[in-house]
């Protein structure tokens, strides 16, 4: 930043970089408590009017394109595909709205991980995120959701003979759900993601919601013997051009894909001094791998005519009991998307005529979604010499191990149910984290327990990428919950 | 309109129809067992190509010359010279080979979109994907489609 700049007045008290599950809710709450918010949103601001069972169209408005690791470059040879949302909402958007709180282990295994502490001094425990999960879920009626479809049943049929029965899931889903899918956006508002449980209440009091607009630097400035600063942010907008804005609070929710690269183009390696946190940037990233086994019934099943994911099974969770979760049930909610899934014995993708029998019988599958406990063990880094974004997560021989206990697991329970066959998918991950983790120790975590930066003051994190180690259940509960939190420590602070 | 194209090069249009047969093939009776060539594909893919950007549009010229790299080696011919089952075994190399799986991923993503999406070309009135798949019922069979989006959709009305 100039001198000049620093004499313009700052444009937001808050600036938020992205509207998911990490973005909404700690724009919400600031904006309630008066701050001027600005959210920033690389996609488009679409609403329940504009969602329909347009498979294409939903894929290519609301989804990023799926990114690919490159695992072959660190000697391995599967690859995983990585799905995250682009709209305002993010992911929250189009995902399938189970709402879980993380197990007890996990807090253990995150003060493992950075040796995160509350307030007191004591390893961070449920006690910390309690009133925070307790207010997300008030704020986004979750509620357990009963309303099975035939694929789940007969899915729990076969998993019931197995002696691990599935169970209903807890959900961001109001009564008024009429089943039509959640993967391309919910076009009845029952779902309750962030959209409609956080944004849009932010921008009737008052925040503003810059979208189809995609920051590209975030700010800092130092003076002599300061801790530097987070000063503003630029983006390009829905024009194509280039703006800037001001403010001495960013928080960063871009998403764990996302965040590392925007630190390393603002700079953040020469203005931390290359210190140890910058060092973890892009390190510790997890995915919890995921694949689906599908089922395929001689009755019709209509699968997509569905909120997916009604029910789960966690008798494996635990990494020490097998280190996978299964829910159901899932077939992707439209042909193309369940054309791109499958895969034959050997795990090649499909194509051909065989795929084409395989989808004439789309209304007879049902698929379980398994999910594994992975290790922090990927990495996001930027290529040297070509620049490009690069994502590497090893499947290791463990992953394979859970994996293929899993799948034997799913196959057994659709026999027992009397699926005909059974049919696997490719690796793939809805849930990436852990890029920027939370900690006190500079040398193991980005940002601290209030989610700010180490290096950066005012710079706040506040998306999946600071989950300290990968958590067995679906993460964005604990995103909002960690979100509110930062929130509540934001609101303490003075005005800038 | 039907056979317009925007983007793709003689060349590129007859790589992307022997894609279209190894991809989504075309049963014997086209009536009632459509291809991505039947509903007009190439149009799908050629309209996408077009709106993409330079970068995409070059990665994709690279992924056409790397399937052709292959096929030469493997078949001394062109991908679209080469039969049904070479045309997979090429395919298959190119999945098998991580430095160019992804570029097999999006190729054959391009194909699948050209036809599961329940595409079709302005004046064609035969059956499409979703009906061949029978994917329908609430909310999704009174779907209202508009391809707009594409070239050769633009100032078009909707058959539905
Ligand atoms: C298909 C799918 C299904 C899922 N189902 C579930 C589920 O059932 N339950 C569950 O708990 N979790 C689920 N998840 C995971 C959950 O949605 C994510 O973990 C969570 O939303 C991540 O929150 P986030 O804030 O990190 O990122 P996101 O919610 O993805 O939000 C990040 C946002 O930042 C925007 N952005 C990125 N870069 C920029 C930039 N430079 N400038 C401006 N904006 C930018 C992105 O466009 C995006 O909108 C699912 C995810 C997917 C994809």
């Amino acid at each position: 930043m100039t001198e000049s700049d620093s004499a313009v007045p700052y444009d937001y008290d808050a600036i938020v970089i992205g509207s998911g599950a990490g973005g909404g809710p700690a724009a919400f709450e600031l904006t309630k408590a008066g701050r001027r918010v600005a959210v920033i949103e690389a996609g488009g601001f679409y609403t329940t009017n504009d969602f329909s069972r347009f498979e294409l169209l939903a894929l290519r408005n609301l989804w990023w394109t799926p990114r690919w690791t490159s695992n072959y470059e660190i000697g391995l040879k599967d690859e995983i595909a990585l799905g995250m949302g682009r709209c305002v909402g993010g992911s929250t958007t189009i995902f399938t709205a189970v709402a879980h709180r993380m197990p007890d282990w996990n807090y253990k295994e995150w003060f493992e991980s950075t040796g995160i502490r509350n307030e007191e001094g004591l390893p961070f425990s449920r006690e910390d995120l309690e009133p925070y999960y307790d207010q997300v879920e008030k704020d986004t009626s979750v509620r357990q959701y009963t309303e099975w479809d035939e694929g789940l049943k007969k899915i729990n049929q076969g998993f019931t003979k197995l002696g691990h029965p599935f169970h209903s899931v807890n959900a961001y889903i109001n009564k008024n759900c009429d089943q039509s899918g959640c993967l391309f956006g919910c076009p009845t508002e029952a779902k309750r993601g962030t959209l409609v449980s956080y944004i849009v209440p932010a921008v009737l009091l008052g925040a503003e919601v810059i979208h189809n607009s995609t920051v590209t630097k975030i700010l800092f400035s130092s003076a002599s013997g300061e801790k530097t600063k987070a000063e503003g942010v630029e983006y390009i907008n829905d024009m194509g051009e280039a703006k800037r804005l001001r403010s001495r609070t960013i928080i960063l929710a871009a998403g764990a894909l996302n965040d590392p690269f925007l630190l390393w183009d603002s700079g953040i390696d020469e203005a931390s001094g290359s210190s140890p946190s910058s060092k973890q940037i892009g390190r510790n990233f997890g995915v919890n791998t995921a694949t689906i086994v599908f089922g395929r019934f001689d009755d019709v099943l209509n699968n997509w005519v569905l909120h997916p994911l009604s029910g789960q099974m966690e008798d494996f969770a635990q990494k020490e009991k097998g280190g996978f979760l299964l829910e159901a049930s899932e077939v992707m909610e439209g042909p193309l998307s369940f054309a791109e899934f499958i895969v034959d014995e050997e795990g090649l993708p499909l194509w051909g005529e065989r795929q084409k029998e395989i989808l004439r019988a789309y209304k007879h599958y049902a698929g379980v979604f398994v999910n594994i406990h992975d290790e922090n063990d990927g990495r996001v880094l930027r290529d040297r010499e070509t620049l490009q974004q690069k994502f590497h997560k090893p499947i290791t021989n463990k992953d394979k191990e859970r994996i293929s206990k899993a799948r034997e697991l799913c196959r057994e329970a659709f026999n027992e149910a009397g699926a005909k066959s059974t049919l696997d998918s490719i690796y793939a991950s809805h849930h990436v984290q852990g890029t920027c983790r939370m900690g006190q120790d500079p040398s193991k975590s980005v940002v601290d327990l209030n989610c700010e930066s180490h290096d950066i003051s005012g710079l706040y994190v506040v998306d999946g990428s600071i989950l300290p180690s990968v958590i067995d259940a679906n993460p964005s509960l604990t995103i909002m919950a960690l979100s509110l939190r930062a929130a509540k420590h934001l609101k303490s602070l003075p005005r800038a | 309109m039907g056979n317009e194209y925007y983007f793709l090069s003689e060349k590129e249009r007859h790589f992307f129809e022997a894609l279209c047969e190894a991809i989504v093939p075309e049963g014997e009776d086209s009536a009632k067992d459509p291809g991505a060539l039947t509903v007009g594909g190439l149009s799908y893919i050629d309209s996408s190509l077009c709106d993409m950007t330079p970068e995409r549009q070059k990665y994709f010229r690279q992924s056409i010359y790397s399937v052709d790299v292959l096929s030469n080696s493997f078949f001394s011919k062109n991908f679209y010279d080469l039969d049904p089952i070479q045309r997979n075994q090429v395919l298959k190399e190119l999945y098998l080979n991580p430095k160019t799986r992804e570029q097999m991923f999006d190729l054959r993503s391009i194909v699948l979109e050209a036809f599961y999406s329940d595409f079709h070309v302005p004046n064609y009135t035969g059956m499409t994907a979703w009906q061949y798949v029978d994917f329908g019922g609430k909310r999704i069979s009174d779907v209202k489609k508009d391809w707009t989006f594409l070239r050769i959709w633009k100032g078009q009305d909707d058959r539905e």
